[in-house]
């Protein structure tokens, strides 16, 4: 039997206490000194492990509480009083949750899959991704122990164009030269950070994962240096709309390359090709409403890939107040692709928003062939989105000293659970291939889709 | 040397972020470090004196004023520790009360502001307890 693709997590502590979600408040001067102390039975032992970090100012209890609230009911004296912690409400933003953070971090650390164990009374749909549910109800599914072992799933995609048929000679031999293709076991490729690249160590640890795992990454030119070479392979050089040097060292021995949108992007992309014909060229076009028709030409003029990016907290770019959501502007570009009949022979990568494991099997759905992440390979690392770096001010959890080593393992971390959660998702589908998952909107519920269809009718003036 | 001060802040009296305490204090004065708490009764003595340890000049701790606290009485609680580390403080040669607490009704900005300019002229009056190098 062929080998299966598998990656292998190795737990991997972080390097700074991470800021917890609980606030426990220990009114420790009632205490009974009684005999069945709770703290002394805590089944994860918090109390007896507790530390407390006065560089950080983050107490260990915070974050390896499991929120059972047993020496919250159990103590004689009550003393122990359990609310939310304020420093983890305030980490990130609006779109990046301190539940995605926290998440994450579990996720790279150990690699498996976060389980929530007391049950989920939080809303059943929401902005962004959560306006989407996608369909669970395969009952003749491979079994878990099929899903995770016997059975083969493939998360493989090609990366390339596709022929859309073959064309024989008289001699009955095929005409087509075939265009280069380059193998991703996993529709994940690590996209350039929007902010936080605080030095080499980050960019090895990608390199690094991205070796281990089999993807690619791409790589901004100012970033690229000698000590990437070993990666080469595993490159994507991102290459600049003006001022385009085919014979730079970043290009020698890659694979792929990616150039921005520029109007003149086909002489570019032949530049490319003449000089590297076994190189698959990326086009990096933003979402924004003029997308759809220009994905459409270029998907016509024979592009190979497309690589579409909404801004970090997945909105499209565009004046105004009301961007479209990447999940909502994929699906109309690749229906547009679809309509124009090109859609199988170009590749879309999309990136901008993708946070949670969830998001992929769901941007693919929207008809995304692979999806590139940015800010979770950052927070798999201890980020805590602060944002601090971009005011030039100094990290709290010193990201420019991460080592490669320990960087490359808790990606490689969040790489297996997102995986895990893939196939977690295709068996329960019933979908045994990855590119069978793509543009299948019709195994998915949308929010909007199914409020307008039920009540647009009824409140809507016509 | 530029004093170093921690700031222990309940999240229900005072929700500040290093941006609103740079406002009030320039950067160039002191070292502003901010942890924001549930409660001004989640201090602990240990964490009190670790400050202290690890270099921080004063410790000041926020909290709601007394008979206003959400959990009763943490701030009578975070009252009675401040005394006590302090005490221990003193026992070890360091007797300038370098652990201070006040309490401010919830968006009381004027009040917050003055409490943190006392604590940075009192760290400047003071001085760091560490010897400086050589």
């Amino acid at each position: 039997m062929p080998k299966k693709y598998h990656i292998k997590p190795t737990p991997t502590a972080p390097r700074f206490i991470p800021v917890g979600r609980s606030g426990i408040i220990d009114f420790e001067e009632d205490c009974l000194k009684c005999t069945t102390c709770v703290k002394k039975r805590c089944l994860y032992d918090v109390y007896k492990n507790r530390a407390y970090d006065a560089r950080t100012l983050v107490d260990s209890i915070d974050y390896q509480c499991k929120n059972c609230f047993s020496c919250i009911q159990n103590c004689p004296r009550g003393v122990l009083s359990k609310t939310m912690n304020p420093e983890f409400l305030r980490m990130g933003d609006a779109y990046w949750k301190p539940d995605i953070i926290h998440n994450t971090w579990f996720q790279a650390e150990t690699g498996k899959i976060p389980v929530s164990g007391a049950g989920y009374r939080g809303p059943f749909s929401g902005p962004g991704f959560d306006a989407m549910w996608t369909d669970m109800s395969e009952i003749v599914r491979p079994t878990r122990d099929g899903i995770h072992g016997r059975e083969y799933i493939s998360t493989g995609i090609d990366v390339g164009r596709k022929q859309h048929h073959l064309e024989f000679d008289a001699s009955g031999r095929v005409r087509l030269e075939m265009p280069p293709l380059v193998e991703v076991p996993l529709p994940v490729i690590f996209n350039v950070l929007p902010f936080g690249n605080l030095g080499e160590g980050i960019v090895l640890s990608m390199a690094e994962a991205a070796r281990q795992i089999g993807t690619l990454m791409y790589i901004a030119p100012e970033t690229y240096g000698a000590f990437l070479n070993p990666y080469k392979a595993q490159l994507i050089p991102l290459l600049p709309a003006d001022g385009l040097d085919v014979n730079a060292e970043i290009l020698d021995g890659v694979k792929m390359a990616e150039l921005f949108y520029a109007p003149d992007i086909r002489q570019r992309i032949q530049a490319m090709k003449s000089r590297y014909p076994k190189l698959v060229v990326s086009v990096r076009l933003p979402i924004n409403p003029e997308a759809g028709a220009i994905a459409a030409d270029l998907a016509r003029a024979g592009a190979e890939v497309i690589h579409l990016f909404a801004d970090y907290r997945g909105n499209e770019f565009v004046d105004g107040d009301a961007p479209r959501f990447v999940k909502d502007a994929l699906r109309d570009i690749h229906t547009r692709l679809v309509d124009a009949c090109v859609r199988d022979e170009v590749t879309l990568i999309v990136s901008g928003g993708i946070a949670l494991a969830e998001h992929l099997p769901k941007v693919i759905i929207c008809g995304a062939d692979a999806a590139a992440v940015d800010l979770p390979l950052l927070i798999a690392l201890e980020c805590r989105v602060c944002k601090r770096c971009v005011t030039g001010k100094s990290c709290p959890v010193e990201l420019q000293n991460v080592d490669p080593g320990y960087g490359g393992k808790r990606l490689v971390n969040l790489m297996c659970s997102w995986w895990s959660q893939l196939i977690e998702l295709m068996g329960a589908m019933g979908i045994r291939d990855v590119r069978r998952v793509r543009g299948e909107a019709g195994r998915a519920m949308f929010f909007e889709d199914l409020e307008k269809d039920t009540f647009a009718a009824l409140f809507t003036n016509r | 040397m530029k004093p170093e001060i921690v700031v222990y802040c309940c999240a229900n009296s005072s929700a500040v972020s290093e941006g609103d305490l740079e406002k009030i204090i320039p950067e160039d004065q002191a070292r502003l470090r901010i942890s924001r708490l549930p409660c001004s009764g989640r201090t602990d003595v240990l964490y009190l004196l670790r400050t202290i340890e690890t270099g921080a000049t004063l410790t000041l701790i926020v909290g709601c004023p007394e008979g206003q606290c959400q959990f009763v009485e943490g701030n009578l609680r975070a009252k009675m520790r401040v005394r006590y580390a302090n005490r221990l403080l003193a026992e070890a040669g360091l007797g300038q009360e370098r652990i201070q607490m006040v309490n401010i009704a919830p968006g009381d900005e004027p009040a917050f502001a003055a409490a943190i300019r006392e604590a940075v002229a009192k760290a400047h009056e003071i001085g760091s307890w560490m010897t400086p190098a050589a």
